[in-house]
């Protein structure tokens, strides 16, 4: 009986044991915890085969369950995602051309809301006495600092540092926009009537009930990273052609000059969005994005001496931390020096890099 | 070496496997009654699917791609499901089964429409395998290499083998359940497979045999 069959092979290739271990119920429980008693020399095998599976884990992801009640209500309603992907060979042609009409019409939607813009301003010019006042607010964090709020429309709004965002006081009945220079996080209150519009810089963002994020501080590309729901993102400027580029969730576009050259890629949601929960993250960072970001997290200005390679990139995560430790981290990582006097930071290259 | 003992606890699992089977509802009379009055039109049916393989789905759904692009296929996934109640099939086998058959077949169709991404994104590595938060269990140094030696041993698994692995040792599936996942013929090839990854981690075995205190 000392060499009998239940050796590790045969315990992990056993479906019921495996289903046990992995999640045990009142009656796997009973059933097992016997069978162990009645077989005492098993004992070894049966924990290491254990002990094994036990190991045995998969990536899994920490927001999921978050949408959970919105996908039902969405599926209820019939709605289809951005990806919805029919059965190919069923096509016709008109449902393959149907992407690029919607965009067109989408396109159309928008020249025809620029225009009303633009008509809308027009008067404001000549009939300055007759035009209803908006009065603005606006919300800046200097360097160093963040904060939340919630527009008039109860979107919430994650301002970050050396950001600035206005808005008017009270939204009007066609349309609600905000102007943001630097970085916010917005989690977008559903209005299918108002459009919720963010102008940065020379680009403007289209939102269709969403929580996204841009980053638009000056002379420096503007990227708008989407976490759910639609974004249209379209040039500001209404001389360009606007076709608008559309967003899915985990999608980011990044519009360097001009618009044309916009390039739509993957994010990764701890580089982008974990800022909010107060997470520096670097990952691949060039000595020039470290500097900005570290100056404006800590509202300090950064002075490197020594040459810094092109090759140079850090990767990193720091929650919560001060700027000390975060310095020591890079120093320990990248042989470098540092020194900090009041809000001036003297970073040393070491020549053997 | 007793004939007679193995015979036993043979019946023994048979027979637990009845009663466990009725129990959870696993391959049984439940996940049919289910199926058939969503079929039949009956909402809650359908609410009460959604809701007990939800998260189910998006964990094995993550193994491929981005949560967002998942959760997108299962919003899909559901709104064409309930659309044509009327005509789906009967439930051979149990619900989870052909809902993780569904979601695989619509997540594969998505990513191989999208454009070439990033190193990083996961669909270059599906059914990766990382070691679980360090737990109580890790004593000790020599303990540690073991268990890194057997991380190791996973890691070199190849993607097939890291796709049974997640629906066998993971999951918990049938041996027949692993064969639809997979797409097999026969049941045997799904055998082999586990046999195959048990005698790969085979030689981490041996180390770990030496000692393996729990």
């Amino acid at each position: 009986m000392k060499d009998s069959n239940y050796n590790i092979d045969y315990f992990l290739s056993n479906k019921y044991f495996v289903s046990w271990v992995k999640k045990p119920t009142e009656e796997s429980d009973i059933f097992w915890q016997r069978w162990l008693k009645n077989h005492p020399e098993s004992h070894e095998e049966f924990k290491k085969a254990q002990a094994i599976i036990l190991r045995i884990n998969f990536q899994g992801d920490q927001r999921i369950g978050e949408r959970k009640e919105e996908l039902l209500d969405l599926i209820l309603r019939e709605r289809k995602s951005q990806h919805y992907v029919e059965g190919e060979s069923k096509k016709t042609l008109v449902l393959k051309l149907l992407p690029t009409l919607f965009r067109l019409a989408a396109a159309c939607v928008v020249v025809i809301l620029m225009a009303t813009y633009l008509f809308s301003e027009f008067p404001v010019k000549n009939y300055p006495g007759e035009v209803q006042t908006v009065a603005f607010r606006t919300k800046s964090n200097p360097k160093g600092q963040k904060s939340i709020f919630f527009l008039p429309d109860k979107t919430k709004v994650i301002l970050n540092a050396a950001s600035q965002i206005s808005f008017p006081e009270e939204f009007n009945a066609n349309s609600r926009e905000v102007f943001l220079e630097g970085e916010a996080f917005f989690d977008v209150t559903h209005d299918a009537n108002r459009k919720f519009l963010v102008r940065s810089g020379e680009v403007v963002t289209e939102v269709h009930g969403t929580a996204f994020n841009v980053q638009a501080y000056s002379g420096e590309p503007v990227s708008i990273a989407l976490q759910r729901g639609l974004v249209s993102v379209y040039p500001a400027l209404a001389g360009q052609p606007t076709i608008p580029q559309y967003l899915k969730p985990g999608e980011m576009i990044t519009v360097s000059k001009d618009f044309e050259t916009a390039v739509i890629s993957q994010f990764d949601f701890e580089e982008m969005l974990g800022w909010q929960e107060g997470k520096l993250v670097f990952k691949r960072a060039t000595m020039e994005t470290l500097i900005k970001r570290l100056e404006r997290w800590f509202d300090v200005e950064i002075e490197v001496e020594g040459k810094v390679k092109d090759s140079w990139k850090i990767n990193g995560i720091f929650k919560n931390e001060n700027l000390v430790n975060v310095l020591e981290g890079v120093r320990y990582a990248r042989n470098i020096d540092y020194q900090i006097n009041g809000n001036k930071v003297t970073i040393r290259i070491k020549n053997n890099q | 070496m007793s004939k007679g003992s193995s015979q036993t606890y043979e019946n023994h699992l048979a027979r637990f496997e009845a009663r466990s089977n009725v129990a959870k509802g696993l391959n049984g009379a439940e996940d049919i009654l289910i199926w058939q009055k969503f079929k039949d039109g009956d909402e809650s049916a359908f609410v009460y699917i959604y809701n007990t393989y939800f998260e189910d789905l998006c964990h094995f759904g993550v193994q491929y791609a981005q949560l967002p692009i998942v959760e997108d296929c299962i919003q899909d996934m559901f709104v064409s499901l309930r659309g044509k109640r009327g005509q789906l099939p009967d439930i051979k086998h149990a619900i989870r089964l052909y809902l993780f058959q569904a979601l695989k077949r619509r997540i594969l169709n998505v990513l191989k429409k999208k454009k070439p991404m990033f190193s990083d994104d996961l669909s270059q590595y599906p059914f990766e395998v990382i070691p679980p938060h360090e737990s109580l269990l890790i004593i000790n140094q020599s303990q540690k290499d073991k268990l890194s030696r057997l991380d190791q041993a996973l890691r070199g698994l190849n993607e097939k083998q890291r796709e049974v692995v997640y629906y066998f040792f993971y999951k918990g599936m049938s041996y027949e359940e692993v064969q639809n996942m997979m797409g097999y013929d026969h049941v045997k090839s799904a055998r082999n497979m586990v046999y195959r990854i048990i005698k790969s981690l085979q030689k981490v075995f041996v180390m770990v045999v030496l000692c393996w205190p729990l």
